[in-house]
């Protein structure tokens, strides 16, 4: 059996939300489709900012297909528990996996017990994309990228907290390119990474999405920005390939389905999400929480996937 | 800096008909899954979240706190009655309240458990709503090399409690550092012991490894040692004629009113630094007050004191969890990072412009959250007559219903079928550990400090780069390794002249 | 009853070698890096099993703790099967079954003989618990 933490929607709250919606569909879905509740299966606890847009995206999914949607959080092994437990699943698209590009696209090539790959999931596509950045508190001597490696230049070493394995190897590979020591401090989770910045225990932080309201509040400083683009709420700053590092980290919250699903139950399901993360109500969250509702489409995420799992293959291998 | 006005409508916000009926729900179904043996408060919340959905930001708000909140008045009566801790917080409040219970007073081992939980937790909110900013400050002076310091305090102080034997406490301590270590190691994040299983990757589960060792351990051995023909009687005798046994008076209550306190500093001080948690905050104060009182050797039998250091400081740690949240946007654990999520469902980013942004919703939330505590007393003083009559049944159908429950519980909670052979595996050794004299609290205590003990020294030898002498830059990890070795000094030696012969410790070893 | 304390001792002794010996060099596979070692804290662990499983060979003293009768060592072992049997079969047999059968167990063990409290365990536990989780809680169970 394949369980956890699972909620459904009060039914209470289903109803009123079924009543109150006007019948979309615009989803082209088999006419017996869905035979039963959709569960999105979601590779991480309760609380981050995964579940959260997967929470969002099952009560959007509710209103928009009048399907009865919950989530079932799965963690552990950074949702790899959920991807090997989702594989096991029917063709019938009743369980759909929500997970990170770390589940993805580093678990295989990081563990030996992980025995699938990208290319074993059909995907939906995204619902958002999150804004990695190096970051510190503000008032330290260095604001960019260039002062940063200055400074750990001048002491010998800067310590970094990071608070998932793809933070840390973005911080090696900036090591590496400008010939200076930087000091990946592990963390548990990014918030405690945060906290360690904050508090002037370390000299930088990796952050995916709390620093943005720090730097909207004028705590914290990016330094450089990790994604391929230059963030909305940090347009100064440089990304490191304008730093000239040929690197990018994107990461995606990706929805996904095992590879022998039902065609045609991929392709209601892929305009299903399509439609949550076009919604009015989607976007407004997304930007409330200054983050991009980026939807990256199926084949747009199977590329994606594609090349990231080439990158971090190589970068695990050595 | 305080705008009144805000403060005024934020409070008056609180106040309407709709979200006192959520609070009033939110508190009945906190205590209800907080007493049933296999629910967690944590379980609570996330069923909760969907619910609040619907509901408008503060309602939503002040409905999932007022779950935690009676969730952690609830988690103290099941540890007080049958002595089955459902989380490994009210572990501490079985050390004492149980045994009080068991002479015929579980009335008023609820009470003294309700009353000093209300003190905690009014009190904590008060210090939040007055001076979070400043407790912030000093939450983000702890580094990890000053958690570290703190790590080791905390060690040296619960180390007063690891039972009989001390050989055999540290014993039990080592078997947690052991089970800890199951999953990925924080350096590497390579597996250890996982055997080729992902569902050890993350470790053991805490909810189901205390659900079995804690909880369903003494439910075997309540049923093991069920004799035929002993007519099988409730578990509890309740002398409820009695009203000296019943009641609990103002007096009594202001007789610990120094232990309160301090159990009040104590879980204020750990609610507000994140990743620590309410079971630090219990065993630390109840240790304390243990190894500074007069007569050690009577805790442990009924002392009102056991009860009121323990729930005051974990009912403390409740509000004081928010001070990060509110004030960094930092979740000091995981009921508060289900709040950020909750509030991120709703469009509000928890961060350093919360008050700004968002004042009118922070003070309706402080106001949720003096309503909920006042709502917790009185209808726990309602549930209490409750809960009594439960536990008048015969203790075989209890324990049944809450072995039942327990198994339940692990395999909803952390992950099906497998949770639930965890939990009766460590059953089990439990069960074992029990017979044999390891005690289990020093084993659980272990499980759980050890996971940060291990990241906090990880990090604070890449941040020192391995030397010691860079300790001159952290004041407060030197002053907190101080006070370790004075508690070793003037706690540990003070306390072992005054135990029983039995009460066998390291020091009088020596002499033997 | 001193025997059994020195016994344990060497129990815990043993146990501290196998796994300083066999277990941690066999399962704990990750490599020394400049952020740590991961066997860092099992070693621990071991070492504390070795030296206090020695220390109570050595310093054990007479403790309370009775040994339990071999007829209660028998129930334990029946409990922990029902246990262990019910919840392999969990999944084939769904949760009514499995803990309606689970409680007759128990109830049968622990000499229940009034016939209302057998049937309030049997039948009305059992839908209770299943009523919770799956009605009030919204968790869905096999």
């Amino acid at each position: 059996m394949f369980s956890s933490i699972m909620k459904k929607a009060s039914p209470v709250f289903a109803t009123v939300a079924c009543a109150l919606a006007t019948p979309a569909l615009a989803a082209t879905c088999p006419a017996d489709f869905p035979d039963g509740p959709i569960a999105l299966k979601v590779g991480f606890s309760a609380g981050g900012g995964t579940d959260s847009v997967a929470r969002k995206a099952a009560s959007l999914l509710q209103q928009q297909q009048g399907w009865t949607v919950y989530v079932e959080n799965h963690p552990g092994a950074s949702g790899g528990v959920m991807a090997k437990g989702l594989l096991k699943a029917d063709s019938k698209g009743l369980s759909i996996g929500v997970g990170s590009t770390t589940t993805l696209a580093i678990n295989p090539y990081k563990s030996k017990d992980i025995n699938y790959t990208y290319q074993d999931f059909n995907y939906m596509g995204t619902g958002m994309m999150l804004n990695y950045g190096l970051t510190t508190k503000s008032g330290k001597p260095y604001s960019n990228l260039e002062e940063f490696v200055e400074y750990a230049r001048d002491k010998g070493r800067a310590t970094v907290s990071v608070g998932s394995l793809s933070y840390e190897i973005a911080v090696r590979n900036i090591a590496k390119h400008y010939g200076v020591r930087l000091i990946p401090i592990p963390t548990k989770g990014s918030s405690r990474a945060l906290k360690d910045a904050l508090g002037g225990h370390v000299d930088a932080t990796v952050q995916g999405t709390a620093h943005v309201s720090q730097i909207r509040a004028g705590k914290m400083v990016q330094l450089a920005t990790l994604t391929s683009e230059r963030a909305t709420y940090a347009p100064e700053t440089k990304t490191l390939i304008e730093n000239g590092l040929d690197l990018a980290i994107d990461g995606h919250i990706i929805f996904f389905t095992p590879k022998h699903t039902d065609s045609q139950i991929q392709t209601c399901l892929t305009e299903a999400l399509a439609e949550v993360t076009e919604s009015s109500e989607y976007t407004d969250m997304m930007n409330k929480l200054q983050a991009a509702a980026s939807n990256l489409g199926a084949e747009g995420t199977t590329s994606y996937l594609q090349a990231t799992s080439k990158f971090y293959q190589e970068a695990l291998a050595k | 800096m305080f705008d009144l006005d805000l403060i005024i409508s934020g409070l008056a916000n609180a106040m309407t008909l709709t979200n006192i009926c959520y609070i009033l729900a939110g508190v009945v179904i906190g205590q209800i899954v907080g007493a049933t043996p296999g629910l967690s408060i944590i379980m609570a919340l996330a069923i909760a979240i969907p619910i609040t959905f619907a509901l408008d930001p503060l309602t939503a708000i002040s409905f999932l706190i007022s779950v935690n909140k009676g969730g952690t008045v609830g988690g103290a009566v099941p540890s007080i009655l049958i002595n089955v801790p459902g989380t490994p917080e009210s572990a501490a409040t079985a050390l004492d309240g149980h045994p009080m219970a068991k002479k015929g007073k579980p009335l008023k081992a609820l009470k003294y458990g309700l009353y000093y939980s209300f003190f905690g937790d009014l009190s904590s909110d008060i210090i939040l709503i007055l001076i979070a900013a400043p407790l912030a400050v000093l939450a983000l002076q702890m580094g990890p090399v000053e958690i570290l310091a703190l790590m080791i305090l905390a060690f040296t102080v619960i180390s007063g409690l690891v039972g009989n034997s001390m050989i055999k406490g540290l014993t039990a301590a080592a078997f947690g550092f052991l089970l800890a270590s199951v999953g990925l190691d924080p350096a590497t994040a390579s597996p250890r012991f996982t055997f080729g299983m992902l569902d050890l990757y993350d470790g053991l589960h805490l909810t189901a490894l205390s659900i079995g060792a804690l909880a369903m351990s003494e439910l075997l051995h309540g049923m093991v040692n069920t004799r035929r023909g002993e007519k099988s009687a409730a578990s509890i005798k309740i002398n409820s004629k009695s009203k000296e046994d019943s009641h609990v008076s103002w007096a009594e209550v202001l007789a610990n009113k120094f232990v309160a306190f301090r159990a009040l500093i104590i879980g204020t001080i750990i609610g507000a630094i994140p990743g620590l948690g309410s079971t630090t905050a219990g065993f630390l104060s109840y240790s304390i007050t243990k190894q500074s009182a007069k007569d050690p050797e009577k805790f442990g039998t009924g002392d009102p004191r056991g009860i009121a250091a323990t729930e005051t400081a974990n009912s403390a740690v409740v509000g004081a969890n928010l001070i990060p949240l509110l004030t960094l946007g930092i979740p000091g654990n995981i009921a508060a990072a289900l709040l950020v999520s909750a509030l991120m469902i709703h469009g509000i980013q928890p961060g350093p412009l919360l008050f700004e942004e968002q004042g009118e919703l922070v003070y309706g939330m402080f106001g949720a959250m003096l309503i909920a505590n006042f709502c917790n007393l009185g209808i726990a003083q309602f549930c209490m007559r409750f809960w009594a009559k439960v536990i008048s049944a015969p203790k075989t159908v209890v324990f049944a219903a809450a072995l039942l429950l327990c198994l339940t519980g692990a395999y909803v909670a952390d992950g099906g079928t497998f949770a639930a052979f965890i939990a009766i595996i460590m059953a089990v050794v439990g069960y074992l550990m029990r017979m044999f004299g390891y005690s289990i609290v020093a084993f659980i205590v272990a499980f759980i400090l050890t996971p940060q003990l291990e990241e906090s020294i990880i990090q604070a030898r890449l941040i020192t780069d391995g030397d010691i002498t860079m300790l001159v830059y952290h004041p407060i990890a030197i002053a907190l390794l101080v006070l370790s070795v004075a508690s070793v000094v003037f706690l540990g030696p003070r306390g072992n002249r005054k135990k029983k012969a039995k009460n066998v410790t390291a020091g009088d070893e020596k002499n033997a | 009853m001193i025997l059994k304390e020195r016994l344990l001792g060497v129990g815990g002794a043993l146990f501290g070698a196998l796994l300083l010996l066999y277990l941690i060099p066999t399962f704990v596979t990750g490599e020394v890096t400049e952020s740590g070692d991961p066997s860092f804290f099992p070693r621990i662990a071991g070492w504390l099993f070795l030296v206090l499983g020695g220390l109570q060979i050595l310093f054990a003293t007479p403790s309370e703790e009775t040994l339990p009768s071999k007829q209660e060592m028998g129930r334990l072992v029946l409990f922990v099967g029902a246990m262990v049997l019910g919840t392999s079969l969990l999944p084939i047999v769904g949760f009514l079954p499995y803990s309606m059968g689970l409680m007759a167990v128990i109830v049968l063990m622990v000499f229940e003989k009034r016939p209302h409290w057998i049937a309030l365990t049997i039948v009305g536990v059992p839908i209770g618990t299943w009523l919770l989780f799956e009605q009030i809680l919204q968790r869905p169970l096999p």
